[in-house]
């Protein structure tokens, strides 16, 4: 009886899983698979793959080039990350301190953009930042500027569009961990003795550090492989690793060398994530 | 009284529309255990925070030790609060919770540890200090959060119900422990409550506050045996009223007609008109209860009310007996009687005599 009882649990706990299951295998695991084994193929003379063992593609990508566009990567990823942790998390905590309803309109806001379509709104970036654009035309305007700022297809232009694109990704964990923290405890701090700034550094953030630091994984990690903002925004000059990798697939029809780009990037994306969580354990 | 440590004048809060605090003002002395007693909704905790300077008032000033400290910011203040839910830092082990106040104020590290154990001394809780706050029951949540604010010597400690998140057993056990901590320290404690029984056992001085206002300030016997108003009466324990216009007033005695049929006297201090409508109050416990007349020592009957009446209901509640008497068509009136013995207790229906002394009768203004 218990026996019959164990494999019906079994039974269900599979029937529950298996849709999660068979997607993950299909969808996510094959195509990674696909993708390790590329890497160690060689390339056909007119693009297409053939199946001869070799380690090329992985020597190849650390040629100067290839390792200027992982340094650039990560060095873009991290500005983002840092830029969107100090606006997202003083828009964060003005948001939690408002009454329920204007919150939620407010977190809405945070929200809206994502209705748009990512390519059209980073190419209204380009019609706001380019040289006739909407900035350099305002400062023109207000007799600030006697030449216009060359704003468009810099790195500048890189980081602004990734800071506006991945924002809400940091304010809406950091929002979350906020409103999960108790005000009367910056009242009590206050109470003994606490300003404002040691208020907020040995309470609030210590506290809302799950948020910042879910928020900076978020934010990190897209932004690492980002593609579409720097292609259009950084020009020829500003190439991050994904547009590496995309070309590799698309423009060179080179997928091996293209697999092995993708797999250390991801590698790298592991390693920094275990580094992070590494000191998040720490501080607990 | 010794020395005035806290004085308030004339605060005003408002919320919106609605006066939280409504001009109240206090004097609090040295050393005192002040209780600030009104039912919840009254601004309570509002003028506690006000004093504490978390809310600043819209009108009105804070005095510490004769000095203005309006503008004094709540954490240059020399005043500390022990929360209603205590608000101890979940990610802070008991010790730092503790050392928090002496730690921003940037003390020596060993200092700090002197003074952070002896305050756990104090408060009993050896042995836990590695605990955090979620992994403490809530007596002893209580006593770190006591002991946080108690390390910091201040001049005036604010406790906003402290003990209202625990049970009765425990409860009593902090009262009797919270007395006798405010009787060794000397330190002025400033204690808000909406439990009329701890404010009686454990204050120097009550104030009453409702619906924003200071209705009366004055020692426990004060407020409980010479209440100023009906609310006060009714809110400090149970009593029984009596009202109308008088039947006869001279200097010092006022009688009431009940019913047309009992003349209930009380003194007054103050000559009253005998048109104005007077309320008598008397405390159930100061009503006695006789079988009959014949058993009654009627020497000085002038300073005597008495009453005749019939047992409506007896309510058994082990140390005390309450009777509910209809005395007339209209009225009835509660009565408690100490229970000497089980076999004394009247039945239902019972006739019975219930008298009290005329100084028993209060007069009470509307």
């Amino acid at each position: 009886m218990k026996k019959k009882s164990r494999y019906a649990d079994d039974f269900i706990l599979v029937l529950m899983l298996g849709p999660a299951l068979l997607w993950f295998v299909f969808f996510f695991l094959v195509p990674l698979a696909i993708i390790v084994f590329y890497s160690f193929c060689e390339r056909g003379t007119y693009g297409g793959i053939v199946y001869r063992f070799t380690l090329r593609n992985y020597v190849e990508a650390f040629d100067a080039l290839y390792l200027n566009a992982f340094v650039r990567s990560v060095r873009i990823a991290f500005l983002n990350t840092f830029l969107c942790l100090i606006i997202g998390y003083p828009v964060a905590y003005y948001i939690s301190t408002k009454p329920p309803r204007i919150k939620n309109s407010l977190i809405l806001l945070v929200i809206v953009p994502f209705w748009t379509n990512f390519l059209v709104r980073t190419y209204s970036w380009m019609i706001i930042l380019r040289t006739e654009g909407l900035v350099n035309s305002l400062l023109l305007g207000l007799n600030i500027l006697r030449n216009p700022l060359n704003l468009l297809f810099s790195e500048k232009a890189v980081v602004i569009g990734l800071v506006y694109g991945y924002l809400p990704f940091m304010i809406l964990p950091i929002y979350a961990s906020i409103e999960k923290v108790d005000f009367l405890l910056l009242d009590a701090a206050k109470d003994l003795g606490a300003n404002s700034m040691q208020v907020f550094a040995k309470i609030m953030l210590p506290l809302t550090l799950p948020g910042i630091i879910a928020g900076s994984i978020l934010v990190l990690i897209p932004s690492l492989g980002a593609f579409i903002t720097p292609d259009l925004l950084g020009g020829a000059k500003n190439l991050m690793i994904g547009n590496v990798i995309k070309d590799q697939f698309l423009a060179a029809r080179n997928w091996p060398f293209g697999s092995a780009i993708a797999i250390i990037l991801m590698v790298i994306v592991v390693l920094l994530l275990k580094l992070y969580l590494g000191i998040n354990k720490e501080n607990e | 009284m010794g020395q005035i440590d806290l004085e308030v004048r004339n605060l005003k809060k408002y919320f919106g529309s609605v006066c939280a605090v409504n001009d109240v003002s206090l004097q609090i002395c040295n050393g005192e255990f002040f209780s600030i007693l009104g039912p919840s909704g009254c601004g309570k905790t509002t003028l506690l925070r006000i004093i504490a300077g978390l809310l600043p008032p819209d009108k009105g000033s804070v005095y510490l030790r004769g000095r203005c400290i309006d503008s004094v910011p709540a954490y240059r203040r020399d005043i500390n609060t022990v929360f209603q839910n205590y608000a101890l830092f979940p990610h802070m082990t008991v010790f730092d919770n503790i050392a928090f106040g002496l730690s921003v104020k940037k003390l020596q590290k060993k200092e700090i540890r002197e003074k952070v154990l002896s305050a756990i001394d104090l408060v009993e809780l050896e042995g836990l200090e590695n605990r955090k706050p979620k992994q403490l029951s809530g007596g002893q949540q209580q006593r770190v959060a006591l002991a946080r604010a108690l390390v910091n010597q201040p001049s005036v400690l604010l406790l906003d119900e402290p003990l209202g998140a625990l049970d009765v057993k425990l409860r009593q056990l902090m009262q009797d422990e919270l007395k006798k901590l405010q009787k060794k320290l000397r330190t002025t404690f400033i204690y808000v409550t909406h439990d009329q029984e701890e404010a009686i056992s454990m204050s120097d001085r009550i104030a009453i506050m409702k619906d924003g206002r200071i209705e009366q300030v004055g020692t426990p016997i004060e407020i409980y045996s010479r209440p100023k108003t009906k609310f006060i009466a009714g809110f400090i324990g149970d009593a029984n009223f009596f009202e109308g216009k008088p039947a006869f007033v001279n200097d010092s005695t006022i009688c009431l007609r009940i019913d047309n049929q009992y003349a209930i006297k009380a003194f007054s201090r103050n000559q009253l008109d005998i048109s104005t409508k007077v309320i008598i109050m008397v405390r159930p416990e100061k009503i006695r209860i006789l079988p009959s007349f014949q058993t009654l020592d009627l020497k000085d009957n002038n300073e005597i009310n008495i009453v005749n009446g019939q047992i409506e209901d007896v309510l058994y509640l082990g140390n005390m007996i309450e009777y509910i008497v209809r005395i007339s068509s209209k009225t009835r009136v509660i009565v408690f009687e100490q229970n000497y013995s089980d076999q004394s207790i009247y039945k239902k229906g019972a006739r019975i005599v219930a008298f009290w002394k005329a100084k028993d009768s209060v007069l009470l203004s509307e």
